[in-house]
């Protein structure tokens, strides 16, 4: 297998991506680390006219790690975030989650924006975005915007991105660097798409609890376990009566051969209950 | 000088292939694999599903293990690109490879030159990797022959992980 015949222009600027989206007719497509993008040309998923591969663009590759503030260029590989020594003492669910992306082989290629731009519905990063309010810096020939993740996401492998803009970095503030951190996801073997997982976080008290979840929706969804209430009911039976009840209302999982939607709520449960255990006991 | 091709359907690449210096013009939509097997007539690296998953194609790219199937030659301008044919080159690699047919980490051999170069990267570390680190490596491969005890044990081996 490979890509229909396509034309390829290596920017090295930012400016060469507009002049390249301007000069492209329409049917072009950014590609980062191509980890995903590639697959679906070979499997002719794809068929972009025009590929503009951001590698080159230095600008789109910072990572800057303080305490008050990270921020991710979306060129940044996976397993330059996986392993960058600041990002895993300040922020290190970030890693935790880039560690479930693929395989090492992959997150060698594959890019933080490129995963977080790609909106895979099953995908780790888009619900940790999510969870902790993300800024999603995108930026195009009109200029540059400030999305927040819970807009940029619109549905399966959608996003609120411009057909001539792109992902240029991405921040997380200091309220998310400040919580603790649950993560667990259910797959068919590691490295495998998750069926079902769930990231979680805490500031201080149960009531703060909150979870992203990813695997059951056309986008990640985000739930306040601790303001609805639910977190009151912890370790009770009451808790995961009322955590299905709730999960049934507001996941729309899909049957697909991987699992049933009935498995994934499920899972969604079981993933949830793992989390909030690592965060609170 | 001389005359470029390069337009955005043909492009020009420099890489460092096992050592040598190479440059050609390719189509845009070249895979690296077909620019490895085809161009070069390097065919030790296999193509088996060509989306990434099974991890037959692995190669090192600057030195770190990637899939060769899912990366496009013309975005690997100024690339160090290291195949399995390099391998036998030095004496670490024959050891690897010796260690290899002793343990029986192959049986029809299609998806051994994609593991023996992600083992050669993790042998390259200078912090020996832990056993979290080198089962999710080897977790990028697929081997529909030996059933991975045979691989797993050529693995530890190799990285001193068991005696001799």
């Amino acid at each position: 297998m490979k890509p229909a015949p396509l034309r390829l222009v290596r920017a090295r600027t930012l400016d060469d991506v507009w002049r390249a989206f301007a000069e492209s007719s329409g049917d072009a497509k950014a590609i980062a680390g191509g980890q995903s993008l590639v697959a679906m040309l070979n499997l002719r998923l794809a068929t972009p006219h025009t590929l503009i591969d951001l590698s080159g663009v230095d600008d789109l590759r910072r990572l800057s790690v303080s305490p008050t503030e990270i921020r991710v260029g979306a060129m940044v590989a996976q397993r330059t975030a996986e392993h960058d020594p600041d990002l895993r003492q300040v922020f290190p669910v970030m890693s935790r989650a880039v560690s479930h992306i693929g395989h090492p082989q992959i997150r060698s290629r594959g890019t933080v924006g490129g995963n977080v731009a790609h909106a895979d519905p099953s995908s780790e990063l888009p619900a940790l975005m999510v969870l902790v309010d993300a800024t999603m810096e995108v930026v195009g020939p009109r200029g540059p915007r400030r999305i927040p993740a819970v807009d940029f996401f619109q549905g399966p492998y959608t996003t609120a991105l411009g057909d001539d803009e792109i992902l240029a970095n991405i921040v997380i503030g200091r309220e998310a660097i400040d919580r603790h951190y649950g993560f667990h996801e259910i797959a068919r073997c590691r490295g495998a798409f998750a069926m079902t997982g769930v990231i979680g976080s805490i500031d201080s008290s149960p009531s703060s609890v909150r979870v992203a979840l990813f695997g059951v929706a056309p986008t990640p969804v985000r739930v306040e376990l601790g303001a609805l209430g639910l977190m009151e009911s912890w370790g009770s039976a009451d808790f995961d009566r009322a955590l299905l009840e709730h999960y049934t209302e507001v996941l729309s999982p899909n049957d697909d051969f991987q699992a049933t939607a009935n498995q994934r709520l499920s899972y969604a449960g079981v993933c949830t209950k793992k989390v909030v255990h690592e965060l609170v006991g | 000088m001389n005359s470029s091709a390069d337009s955005p359907t043909r492009l020009d690449v420099e890489m460092v292939v096992n050592g040598e210096p190479v440059r050609r013009a390719i189509e845009a939509r070249t895979l690296l694999i077909d620019f490895l097997r085809t161009e070069l007539g390097l065919t030790g690296t296999h193509n088996g599903c060509s989306y990434g998953v099974c991890g037959a194609c692995t190669v090192l790219v600057n030195g770190v293990a990637a899939r060769s199937c899912i990366a496009l030659a013309a975005q690997l301008d100024g690339a160090t690109i290291e195949t399995i044919e390099s391998v036998s080159h030095t004496e670490r690699g024959q050891e690897i490879l010796e260690t290899f047919s002793r343990c029986r980490g192959l049986q029809c051999g299609f998806c051994t030159p994609g593991v023996v170069m992600t083992l050669v990267e993790l042998d390259r570390r200078i912090e020996t990797p832990n056993r979290d680190e080198i089962e999710d490596s080897i977790d990028g491969h697929l081997c529909r022959c030996t059933g991975y005890a045979g691989i797993k044990e050529a693995v530890d081996q190799t990285l001193g992980r068991v005696g001799r």
